[in-house]
């Protein structure tokens, strides 16, 4: 079953399926490495509420709540195109 | 410096890497002193550069804004990549982060196809090191065929190894016995940013054998839902106490300082004219003296105080804070850091804009950045405040800096409900993402960072206020000495302008400094006084507090003249760079005459309060 991004709480694991963003809007994330297949984790969110900070390849990047709800995450790594995230897929999913 | 980099013939030498990897910190090593061009932010889209020379041969550096692809999506990345092609280094360095190897490697596979000369410098070993990382750099040189030199943050000594690694290349490129073709390793010279990426990350698993142990959280506190915001005001609050209590007694010394070399001067010139004496002493002697001794202690202060901020990756945070606010603007967090830096200097803060992606965004970045005071109207706050809480000129620093904190956070309100204004009327329309990379906290290079803010900040800043200084000091000299009939220029225009000063709750004699210190904003109080005075010398050290209570400037003038302090035009030098960022007359003009109407407008309703309540 597959989430969205943004719907990831504090602490929680996903592995990203699909950016649903316009090119524009999903250049700043490709650049820091947000592909598809890629482990992301949700940090913390801004003490108001948004963004969100999440970590992924071994850094930490704010992303707010409207990008975020727009790319896919499922709960475990896509076997058929493993990415490996900055630390090895582990089976705690 | 531009003249030896000019001479003979020099090995150019280009560091390129993500942001966030060290790279500045590698450069200042390789480099030293030698460099021109210093970064404000790594943001800097004009590369800076350096130079080290043995035996004979030069080495010239280039440090190439922070990239993370060279695809040409961002001003830094077209700067980066069109340097590549077009001056064709002799050595290209890509500097890795040992802590987040994955991310910086993809870079560094992007460039391998570009340039047949390169060099990887796994920068942050120590930090890696505490991590518990194991990376083994020979793998990594065996797998891309280039040279590995690791180097470290806390030794300045690790970038010796480097040097060598970088000349010993540049030599082999001269002698012409280029290395062998490079194999193209697993065909990246056709690869996609996504096959890059993958590439990257496998050959991150290979080189880096465990898994990194978390970094002490200090996040949780600067960013936790309930302290972020009193940290945030409380490190405001103790940058600025630290800049009010220390500037008051070297701000004295260089008053004695210079008074004495005025007296040394007066005795040297005692056989020329004596109106000649009087324009070289009083005009244009005084008011630099003035200006140097007002603005250098608390700029010697605030800078270094600053870069210890961003060094410390503390202004991102702020971003990441201020996001929510902006974005009900119409703005995102990005601007908050404009602002950080227009704290420091307007000029700087409207070309740091260029970190805002979105052109309508950034327009309102730059339009409303002057609502910020900049580092030379702090001297003239600091004094108003101290008026405002009635202490004669005995300043207690706790209560200034809290009475600053707060104008600037009136300050921050206004900026954002200019920002929404804007973004609601002639700037409307399309909003811009905001990703923003949070780097790891890390400690600062004390060292480099105060060379750094002392020769790049502190000086210019004080170099550009002083070449303002000097003229302006002759014009208000004239306009003190000049005689229309019984009278000289200077009261005769502040009587002019007393019933629209009047309107805003000023006195004529206040506006007319403020008018004159477009050059710089420096100048505004040794003009106050001067004025005040009829053009009375002012090397005798006047006390300025003092001067101000004498032209009868009472609490409730004090608080209209801060908020004119606060939202007025921006310096010349600032305007001059609002058009060279927008290269438009509409926009230049508008940021001239956007900040004077809410200055005008906040003061004319301040004014009528007092005259309805008071």
């Amino acid at each position: 079953m597959s989430r969205n991004m943004a719907e990831l709480r504090a602490g929680e694991r996903g592995w990203v399926c699909a950016l649903r963003l316009s090119p524009l809007r999903a250049a700043p994330l490709l650049r820091l490495g947000l592909f598809p297949g890629t482990e992301v984790q949700c940090l913390l969110r801004s003490p108001l509420g948004d963004p969100t900070a999440y970590r992924f390849r071994g850094t930490t990047v704010a992303v707010r709540r409207g990008d975020a709800a727009q790319i896919d995450v499922r709960a475990e790594p896509d076997a058929h195109n493993p990415v490996r995230g900055e630390e090895a897929p582990c089976a705690q999913n | 410096m531009r003249t030896e980099l000019k001479q003979g013939h020099a090995h150019v030498v280009c560091l390129a890497g993500n942001p966030n990897v060290g790279k500045s910190t590698v450069f200042n090593r390789l480099t030293g002193l030698r460099q021109h061009t210093g970064n404000w932010t790594g943001k800097t889209v004009a590369p800076a550069r350096g130079l080290w020379k043995r035996e004979g041969t030069t080495y010239e550096v280039v440090d190439l804004p922070g990239v993370y692809a060279l695809s040409g999506g961002t001003p830094e990345e077209r700067v980066a990549a069109e340097f590549l092609d077009q001056e064709s280094p002799d050595c290209l360095v890509v500097i890795l982060d040992a802590t987040a190897l994955e991310r910086t490697l993809a870079l560094a596979l992007e460039l391998l196809p570009r340039h047949e000369n390169l060099v990887l410098c796994m920068n942050l070993m120590d930090e890696a090191e505490r991590l518990g990382l194991h990376l083994n750099c020979a793998a990594l040189s065996e797998a891309l065929h280039v040279p590995v030199v690791p180097t470290r943050a806390d030794r300045a000594d690790s970038v010796e190894r480097l040097r060598s690694v970088i000349e010993a290349a540049c030599l082999r490129r001269e002698g012409e016995q280029r290395c062998a073709e490079r194999p193209d390793v697993g065909g990246i010279t056709t690869m996609t940013a996504a096959e890059r990426m993958q590439a990257a990350s496998e050959l991150a698993g290979v080189v880096c054998s465990a898994k990194a142990a978390s970094r002490r959280n200090w996040d949780r506190l600067l960013l936790g839902k309930w302290t972020a915001w009193p940290v945030a005001v409380l490190l405001l609050f103790f940058v600025l106490a630290l800049t009010v209590w220390g500037a008051n007694l070297p701000s004295a010394l260089l008053e004695q300082l210079f008074s004495g070399l005025g007296t040394w001067l007066s005795t040297l010139l005692a056989d020329a004219s004596p109106v000649l004496q009087s324009l070289l002493l009083d005009g244009l002697y005084g008011t630099t003296a003035k200006v140097i001794s007002v603005m250098l202690p608390p700029m010697l202060i605030f800078f270094p105080l600053f870069s210890v901020l961003e060094d410390l990756g503390l202004l991102p945070r702020l971003a990441f804070l201020l996001d929510r606010p902006f974005a009900a603007c119409g703005a995102c967090g990005r601007q908050g850091l404009c602002m950080c830096m227009g704290c420091g200097c307007n000029a700087v803060g409207v070309t740091g804009c260029r970190i805002i992606p979105d052109e309508r965004e950034r327009l309102a970045a730059i339009l409303t950045n002057a609502l910020v005071p900049c580092n030379g109207r702090f001297p003239t706050l600091i004094l108003l405040a101290g008026i405002l809480l009635g202490q004669n000129g005995q300043l207690r620093p706790l209560a200034a800096a809290a009475l600053l904190t707060g104008f600037l956070m009136l300050s921050v309100a206004v900026t954002m409900g200019s920002t929404a204004l804007l973004r609601r009327t002639i700037l409307r329309g399309g909003s811009g993402t905001f990703v923003l990379e949070l780097p790891p906290l890390r400690r600062p290079q004390l060292g480099q960072l105060l060379v750094r803010s002392i020769l790049d900040r502190t000086l210019r800043v004080l170099g550009r206020a002083v070449t303002v200084a000097a003229p302006a000091g002759i014009l208000i000299w004239t306009l003190a000495h000049v005689q229309m009939g019984a009278e000289t220029l200077l009261p005769l225009l502040a009587r002019w302008l007393n019933p629209f000063a009047a309107l805003l709750g000023l006195s004529g004699v206040l506006l007319l400094a403020f008018l004159l210190s477009f050059p710089a904003n420096e100048l505004l109080l040794p003009l106050t006084v001067l004025i005040g005075t009829a053009g009375a010398a002012l090397t005798d050290g006047g006390n300025p507090t003092a001067s101000l209570l004498a032209l009868g400037v009472g609490p409730q003038t004090a608080l209209c003249a801060a908020v004119i302090t606060l939202f007025h035009w921006p310096c010349s030098t600032t305007v001059l760079t609002v058009w060279h960022e927008t290269r438009r007359l509409k926009w230049t003009v508008l940021s001239v005459l956007f900040p004077t109407a809410v200055g005008c407008l906040l003061c004319m309703a301040l004014h009528l309060g007092f005259q309805i309540f008071g």
